[in-house]
């Protein structure tokens, strides 16, 4: 299970690092629950559509935070006069303390590499 | 989350998609779409959704248990589906199963498996000898000296089996099989009482008054004693000699000697109380005694071998048998001690090891070729399973489940079969276990083996079965998920060459190993039927043999004169055509050796001078049904003070006189002067071996043997009817005369019996082997051909459709069939005469390749087959055109 890129034109597909669409799907709850479809259109939204996040990769995902325990589930009505139920996923305290720990992993990542790649911009 | 939470999180995860698929769908609706566009888009955008859910499924974990619960499930439904090719698996595959189990138990038992007693591996057996010609019996001086000597090297200890004895106590009157052992046995096997105590070494003082104790064998106190808890102490009488129990020996511990139970042990030093006369604890050339030891720690069998040769010259000279012929000398020193380990014990006198370890093994062959036939019938019912099935693996594999997914569901199927086969297996195993020692124990009721299945056993079992279903149920799902997806789609269930090729390959191969069972069969039964029916020199029924255990009895000068008296009143029996007596009986085993010459002879090593002898009753002859060719038979007259007479048959005189008369010839014993005279020449008789041709034999006059005797007179009857009638009046005619003495009735159709043992167990073995075979056989040649009909039903329907008459379509169908079933059995024909080979030493009258044995082998699976055969051709030939066209 991977996130993948999509650049909006390209059918080039970028593979990104393992574990990142846990990261976003952590930090895109920070926000307040949400439902699969809604975490989805949210990262494509923020990402201007540069990110494609595959239902295929997303429902797994959501079920291994879960199990996890680092995010939880509820269904609950869309909105005070909806019927229809969505299944709600929202971060524990367990999920916000993953998630600090991912971020500041990313942070050293990221840093890491752009120390490598533009070693000029360093000084 | 708990996996067996899983159908309301299936549930969820479904309810979940679908929202979220609805809302997709609404939002492209929103954007202008129609509501069924819109649900494509959405679709499209959301992929497969059953791979998407089966994705979340991995990420619950716990997937292999529920996809394994699921393969169960699954298999379970596919095997109650076709309840007849399951049954058909299951029961192939507990009888291959059982059988082949059943026989290597016996045989672990026989050969592998470890005494029952503490650290077997130190333990050896010691055995001396020239060359490969060993003896593993010990004069008692040699065993008295060796033990002290080689103290630092091994504990020996000593035993030997010290046949029937009449035991007496409260309640109790029984013979039993008693062993005499040393003092140290005990101690040395490690083995602690059950009550009381065992054998110590100061019970074993040669000539001391305690020495008269004696140790139960459990069995034996659970069948006499029915187990009494108080049995410690109690006195009992051995042959008319007192005796106290010291205790009793654990359950499962039968001694050292596999396949003897002893019920009563006794020290070596009670020996002389018990025979007196025999005087075996002095007497230096009596080989009784076998002797096994434990190594002393840190003590390798090399070295130990060392220290016992080294011990072993001085021994002998010391205990060497002072009036030895200076000519046995040489060889006597020549002798090297020679050590075994001893771990599964020694094969002892009771012989089974000697005499049922190549049968076994021989039948163990066989039910692995059972196991073989069965094996191929389960792959070619799985394989015809598997390509009925082989639209919905092609289906399941396109819409993207994973071939090794699909590889172990057809396994989790196999796996299903072999547990339950292997459950009906052990049940078969059990059975067939039980049923052979059953056999074995009613006719030697000596017999001991302990079967109790061990570990290696169990693991002989595994392995068979996984052997049996990894390759046997393997091989058919390789090839039914091997990827030929759009074929298979395509072409539905038509010609599927390769498969209908290995499977006529299997079951060409199954009537070949069939018809190699059955001929072995047949072959056993014809010679075992030729042993029971030839002529052999004497008749077969109507003959009542008495054998009384004389030596139970008071030995009296005039034992002749009863015998006479004895012979008188049962022939005054009604019913009794004729009575004889004779001091041997023909088959019984055992033989009298005697060097006779004459002055017309001169052979060229004492071999040539060797013949069996036997004295006999007057009309024992006639009584026996041995043909007198020549002369007169021996008659009362002919006794003492008559001059010396015999009898004597063709090879005798063949020997001794050519071809002249013999009648009136004398000879006599090599190394004395009496001459006796041929006062008759009889046919040829077999003496103690119905294989091998009568030897030379003569027959004396009991009347003219000197007075002394002490052995066994056994007493033969001809009657007119049944035998069996007669034993009741002749035991109570002989219990007036023969004052209690034990007497052995049987019929002499029995006693012969009794020598075919193996030969009988063999026979029916193989023959039920032979049926089981064809039955399996039969159940998979039933299966193809079925199988074949449903295939080609379209084919065949077109057929008909354009004019075949029915009878053309049984030929069809039968045709097929015939051809495998004729390479069959031309390939079963070499593994007959392969199998037939090993079964030559039991063979009689007939020989491995006999054509008439082969021609009736084939005709009887030819009648198998073409009855198995038969029923789907009828179906075939019923095939209505209109319905077989629509099949497809």
């Amino acid at each position: 299970m991977s996130t993948r890129a999509m650049p909006n034109r390209s059918s080039d597909r970028i593979q990104l690092l393992q574990g990142t669409l846990d990261m976003l799907i952590l930090r895109t709850l920070l926000a307040g629950p949400a439902h699969g479809h809604q975490i989805v259109k949210h990262i494509q939204r923020t990402t201007e559509e540069l990110l494609q996040v595959e239902h295929g990769s997303l429902y797994p995902a959501l079920h291994r935070l879960e199990r996890r325990g680092w995010i939880a589930a509820k269904w609950e009505p869309a909105g005070k006069d909806s019927k229809r139920e969505f299944k709600y996923y929202r971060l524990t305290a367990a999920g916000k303390r993953q998630l600090g720990a991912e971020e500041s992993k990313w942070k050293q990542l990221t840093g890491a590499i752009a120390r490598i790649m533009w070693p000029a911009e360093e000084n | 989350m708990r996996w067996w939470h899983r159908k309301d999180r299936e549930r969820d995860l479904e309810r979940e998609l679908r929202a979220d698929l609805e809302l997709e769908a609404a939002e492209q609706a929103e954007r202008g779409l129609s509501p069924e566009e819109a649900r494509h888009a959405a679709q499209r955008a959301f992929g497969n959704a059953a791979l998407v859910a089966e994705d979340v499924r991995q990420a619950w974990g716990w997937t292999w248990i529920e996809s394994c619960l699921q393969d169960l499930r699954f298999g379970t439904r596919i095997l109650v589906r076709s309840p007849g090719v399951s049954a058909a698996i299951v029961v192939s595959l507990a009888l291959g199963l059982g059988a082949t189990t059943a026989m290597f138990s016996l045989l672990n038992a026989l050969l592998f498996k470890a005494l029952p007693v503490a650290q077997p591996e130190r333990l050896v057996v010691l055995s001396h000898g020239a060359g490969a010609d060993l003896d593993a019996t010990f004069p008692y001086p040699q065993f008295s000296l060796l033990r002290d000597r080689a103290q630092s090297t091994a504990d020996l200890f000593a035993y030997s089996a010290g046949g029937a004895i009449r035991l007496r106590s409260a309640g109790a009157d029984v013979k039993v099989q008693s062993q005499f052992v040393s003092g140290d046995y005990f101690r040395v096997l490690g083995i602690r009482p059950l009550l009381g105590r065992l054998l110590e070494p100061s019970d074993d003082v040669p000539g001391s008054p305690s020495a008269a104790v004696a140790v139960l064998g459990y069995r034996f106190w659970q069948s006499a004693f029915h187990g009494d808890p108080s049995i410690a102490g109690r006195h009992i009488m051995l042959d008319s000699v007192p005796f106290t129990i010291a205790g009793v020996a654990p359950r499962g511990f039968f001694g050292v000697e596999v396949g003897a139970y002893p019920d009563i042990l006794l020290p070596t030093a009670s020996h002389p109380l018990l025979y007196p006369k025999l005087k075996m604890l002095e007497c230096k050339s009596c080989y009784w005694l076998s002797i096994m030891g434990r190594l002393q720690p840190g003590v390798g069998s090399s070295l130990a071998l060392a220290n016992l040769t080294a011990v072993w010259q001085p021994v002998r000279r010391e205990t060497i048998w002072e009036s030895m012929p200076e000519r046995y000398r040489a060889d006597y020193f020549a002798e090297r001690v020679a050590l075994a380990p001893g771990a599964t014990g020694s094969s002892g006198y009771a012989g089974l090891r000697t005499h049922f370890t190549r049968p076994l093994y021989v039948l163990l062959a066989m039910t692995g070729v059972i196991l073989l036939i069965a094996a191929s019938n389960i792959a070619n019912l799985l394989m015809a399973r598997s390509l009925a099935r082989q639209r919905e693996l092609a289906v399941r594999l396109s819409i993207g489940a994973r071939r090794g997914r699909l590889i172990r569901q057809l396994l989790t199927e196999s796996a299903l079969l072999a547990a339950a086969g292997l459950l009906a297996g052990v049940a078969v195993y059990r059975f067939s276990t039980g049923s052979l020692l059953h056999f074995l124990e009613s006719r030697q009721p000596d017999v001991y083996l302990d079967t109790a299945p061990d570990l290696r056993v169990a693991l002989f079992a595994a392995a068979t079965v996984l052997l049996t279903l990894g390759i046997f149920g393997l091989l058919p799902a390789l090839r039914a998920t091997r990827a030929r997806l759009a074929g298979a789609l395509a072409e539905s269930s038509h010609s599927v060459a390769s498969r209908s090729r290995l499977s006529r390959l299997l079951l060409c191969g199954q009537i070949a190993m069939s018809f190699a069972l059955l001929v072995a069969a047949i072959l056993l039964a014809r010679s075992l039927y030729d042993l029971r029916t030839f002529h052999a020199g004497f008749r077969r029924d109507r003959l009542l043999v008495i054998r009384p255990d004389t030596s139970q009895a008071v030995r009296k000068g005039g034992q002749i004169r009863d015998t006479r008296l004895v012979l008188s009143e049962i022939r005054s029996l009604p019913g009794v055509r004729s009575a004889s007596a004779s001091i041997v009986v023909p088959m019984t085993g055992s033989s009298w050796q005697r060097s006779f010459t004459s002055a017309e002879y001169a052979g060229k090593s004492d071999a040539d001078y060797g013949c069996y002898e036997n004295l006999v009753m007057p009309d024992f002859f006639r009584t026996v049904g041995t043909r007198l060719l020549m002369g007169r038979d021996l008659t009362e007259r002919d006794d003492a003070a008559a001059p010396h007479v015999a009898v004597v048959n063709e090879s005798f005189a063949r020997r001794y006189w050519g071809a002249a008369n013999p009648l009136g010839k004398q000879f006599r014993e090599r190394d004395k002067p009496d001459l006796i005279a041929v006062a008759g020449v009889v046919e040829d008789a077999k003496y103690r071996d119905l294989r091998r041709p009568a030897p030379p034999t003569v027959y004396l006059p009991l009347l003219q043997a000197p007075s002394t005797l002490g052995w066994d007179i056994n007493l033969e009857i001809w009657t007119y009817a049944d035998p069996q009638s007669l034993i009741k009046p002749v035991r109570e005619l002989l219990g007036r005369d023969m004052q209690g003495v034990p007497a052995k009735i049987q019929t002499f159709t029995d006693l012969i019996d009794q020598r075919l043992l193996y030969e009988r167990l063999l026979t029916a073995l193989s023959t039920c082997f032979g049926a089981l075979a064809m039955l399996i056989c039969g159940i998979g040649i039933y299966g193809v051909a079925a199988y074949s009909v449903s295939r080609r039903t379209a084919e065949i329907g077109v057929r008909m459709a354009l004019g075949a008459t029915p009878a053309s379509v049984v030929r069809l169908v039968l045709g097929e069939q015939i051809v495998v079933a004729a390479a069959g059995l031309v390939a079963g024909s070499a593994g007959a005469l392969l199998l037939t080979r090993f079964l030559r030493t039991w063979l009689f009258g007939v020989s491995p390749t006999d054509r008439l044995t082969l021609i009736a082998g084939a005709l009887c699976l030819a009648a198998i087959a073409a009855l198995a055969t038969s029923i789907p051709a009828r179906r075939a030939a019923g095939i209505d055109p209109m319905r077989a066209l629509r099949h497809e």
